[in-house]
């Protein structure tokens, strides 16, 4: 063996320590660093002995990661995406209603039901009969103000889908242009870069991931594909109204077929938006309606001071919760309320107390108006409730996940220092030997 | 397990941030007194507690309708006790005119005053409470109930009743219609006495006393009627305000605070708060560089 080997093995330990070290480096400057995977530069033992020139030799930058882990992040990902959005929006629809502060409906109803007693104790009252009607209006204009605010809601959850579609076309057009790339070059980076991505897009809708030998990935969502290999497909969305109402439905560019959209976020606002809205929405007409009506009906049996019957106090044909009014006979002139089962006898109080009996009228599917609505309000309440203990379990999943891949990814700074330290002593070890083999040669020639 | 930077920043922050949460729902919780606050807080406690305030929201307005219906009977029963008064008045007149020793004239300034009695005792029976008849039936505002032409009492009003509700599905009749004042025949006998007198029918005076005692007999049973549906208002009024207090404390269990475990707690979580802190400024400069030269 020549003395001049020793130069090319420890040349070669010179590049392979340097380049060890710029690893580490690297590892070090991207400790915080999203989506980054470590790297360890892997050294092997070259087994055949015939080129003798690389005992060592250097492997790709291997990138340490999972796969499994990976995967499961995103879908619980896309979990949390979801229940967070919801538990944010149904807070909001909780709010709407306002239970149970004053202004909430049920306290509300209350107070009007209150006021058709007190005017049974005074019929003869011209003030009873005016806090009726004020009691009414205030009742019809909650339950208007309940719409409206639902419709405010729902346009500004409008925006928000928009603006989640927008970034999912974004990331899709992004994970698209870097497939394409990978497909020529598997760049550590570009891969850290792309998982990035999916990463996102995981938390905005439901998608599904395979990922193949050569790098190359399929995305896909409810069966139709959104990225593969040289192809790329954006959302598009259409809106459609009903009763005022919006309903959002989204196909891939160059299909038909409407996509099932229930994961991650923008999942969980197509869901409030095209499914639990419109539903409280429907119970809440349900609600004015009923009411309007039976009110309607017991009120024009009764005669009024005038000796008038056949008074609407609500307005009639009520829709629903927007156009629940009362009606402008009462409004321009309280005493045109009736109480009196017979013409002429201001102290008969029969019909007050018979709509006071309305409350407890099982008028909707066996149910009081109160309790249906109490029943409205304890499914939103289960709703939320759940919603948050789901975000906060799928917290903890996330970041348990998360702490399983930072263990087989995350950057360590005490072995990335130890390693350091490591690959720097065996640096300076093989100068030592080009030393050593330079002391050697320098003898021989002075043997010669 | 390898144990890198960021999961130890995000387990602690994780930490902290629970805690947090915990110490922040505690603190709202003694803050407002209240544990329930809105429907996801506990549907099931919430939808109970509603159910109970409509309850004692409905029984407070029962106990507002007895109230009012008490005002009502209670001047009911003092007219009624006045015009027994006047009957037991005009008897004694009678009595009195039916000695044998009164002659034409002095029946005749009697009648005076029982026919100045008759006109007082119908303007009680045309007595307003709060500006109502009371004794109209349901006609409470419309023409006087009762007026007196000299010969003869009539009553204008109907003869409806008028209903309070007293709880649920239960209604109490309040009023006295005219009509059954009528009935009892006080004014008819009155005026046949006073016909008598100014006729000088001595057998006549004497007969009307039997008629005058049956009359006073019938307004005391009036009295009497008056008197049960009084008690039985207290009876409901006190099954009322005990049903409500049982609601208030029921209400109370499912809404308000356990305050000694709320502070409990609330200091068992500042305790941990500050361990945690402690513990993160420590930990995050825990390295191997430290030790490196």
């Amino acid at each position: 063996m020549a003395i001049t080997t020793i130069f090319d093995i420890s040349q070669q330990a010179l590049l392979n320590n340097q380049s060890a070290i710029d690893t580490t480096a690297k590892n070090i400057a991207n400790i915080n660093t999203e989506g980054y995977k470590r790297r360890r530069v892997e050294m092997t033992n070259t087994t055949g002995l015939s080129n003798v020139n690389s005992y060592l030799e250097r492997d790709d930058l291997s990138r340490i990661r999972n796969i499994f882990v990976d995967n499961r992040l995103r879908m619980e990902h896309e979990n949390l995406g979801k229940y967070e959005t919801s538990q944010m929006v149904l807070n909001n629809i909780e709010s709407i209603f306002g239970e149970p502060l004053d202004s909430g409906l049920q306290n509300i109803m209350m107070e009007f039901w209150k006021a058709w007693n007190d005017l049974a104790n005074n019929p003869e009252s011209q003030t009873a009969k005016t806090v009726v009607k004020d009691k009414a209006v205030m009742m019809t204009n909650t339950f208007n103000r309940i719409h409206s605010d639902f419709r405010n809601l729902q346009e500004q959850i409008g925006f928000d889908i928009n603006e989640k579609v927008s970034e999912v076309n974004q990331l899709i057009e992004q994970i698209g242009s870097l497939n394409q790339r990978l497909s020529a070059d598997s760049s550590a980076d570009l891969l850290d870069q792309r998982d990035a991505l999916i990463d996102k897009l995981s938390e905005l809708i439901d998608i599904d991931i395979r990922e193949y030998s050569n790098r190359e990935i399929t995305i896909s969502l409810s069966g139709q594909i959104l990225i593969s290999q040289n192809y790329s497909s954006k959302l598009v969305g259409t809106v459609n109204y009903s009763n005022n109402f919006s309903f959002y439905e989204f196909h891939v560019e160059n299909g038909e077929t409407p996509l099932d959209i229930d994961g991650g976020s923008l999942g969980a606002l197509l869901k409030v938006n095209n499914q639990d809205i419109p539903e409280y929405i429907e119970q809440l007409n349900t609600l004015a309606k009923t009411m309007a009506n039976r009110v309607n009906q017991v009120h024009s049996i009764g005669y009024n001071i005038y000796g008038k019957n056949k008074v609407n106090f609500f307005e009639s044909n009520v829709q629903g919760a927007a156009d629940f009014r009362v009606s402008s006979d009462i409004l321009n002139d309280p005493s045109r309320i009736a109480t009196a089962q017979s013409s002429g006898s201001s102290g008969d109080n029969t019909i007050a107390l018979a709509i006071y009996d309305i409350q407890n009228e099982k008028l909707i599917n066996g149910a009081t108006l109160s309790d249906f609505y109490g029943s409205l309000i304890s499914n939103v309440g289960s709703q939320v409730r759940e919603a948050t203990f789901l975000t906060e379990s799928q917290t903890k999943i996330v970041e348990n996940l998360q702490n399983q891949r930072d263990a087989i990814s995350g950057v360590s700074l005490d072995e990335e220092m130890a390693a350091l330290i490591q690959y720097e002593n065996a640096y300076m070890a093989a100068s030592r030997l080009i030393q050593a083999a330079d002391t050697m040669i320098k003898a021989l020639l002075d043997v010669v | 397990m390898r144990i890198t930077q960021s999961m130890i920043t995000r387990n602690l922050l994780s930490y902290i941030n629970d805690t947090r949460e915990n110490m922040s729902t505690n603190q709202s919780a003694i803050a407002s007194g209240k544990e329930l606050t809105t429907s996801s807080d506990d549907p099931v406690k919430f939808s109970m507690v509603t159910r109970f305030k409509e309850a004692q929201k409905r029984n407070e307005q029962y106990l507002n309708n007895i109230l009012n219906a008490q005002g009502w009977i209670e001047s009911t029963t003092a007219i009624i006790e006045d015009l027994y008064e006047y009957s037991l008045n005009a008897k004694d007149v009678a009595q009195q005119a039916a000695d044998s020793s009164q002659n034409a004239d002095n029946r005749a300034i009697l009648a005076q005053k029982l026919n100045t009695m008759i006109q007082e005792m119908v303007g009680l029976a045309n007595t307003q409470y709060l500006g109502k008849y009371i004794f109209a039936g349901t006609q409470t505002q419309e023409e006087v109930p009762f007026s007196y032409d000299g010969n003869a009492v009539t009553y204008n009003g109907n003869s409806d009743y008028i209903k309070r509700r007293a709880a649920e599905n239960f209604d109490v009749t309040i009023n006295i219609p005219g009509s059954e004042l009528t009935n009892t025949d006080l004014f008819d006998s009155l005026i046949t006495l006073r016909n008598a007198l100014l006729d000088n029918d001595q057998t006549a005076i004497s007969q009307s006393i039997d008629e005058l005692e049956k009359s006073a007999n019938n307004i005391m049973s009036i009295n009497s009627k008056l008197g049960s549906l009084k008690n039985q208002f207290e009876l409901t009024k006190n099954r009322l305000e005990s049903s409500n207090m049982k609601l208030n404390s029921f209400i109370s269990d499912l809404e308000d605070v356990d305050l000694t475990r709320a502070i409990t707690q609330y200091n068992a979580e500042e305790i941990v708060y500050q361990a945690a802190l402690q513990t993160i400024s420590d930990t995050l400069n825990l390295s191997l560089l430290n030790f490196l030269d």
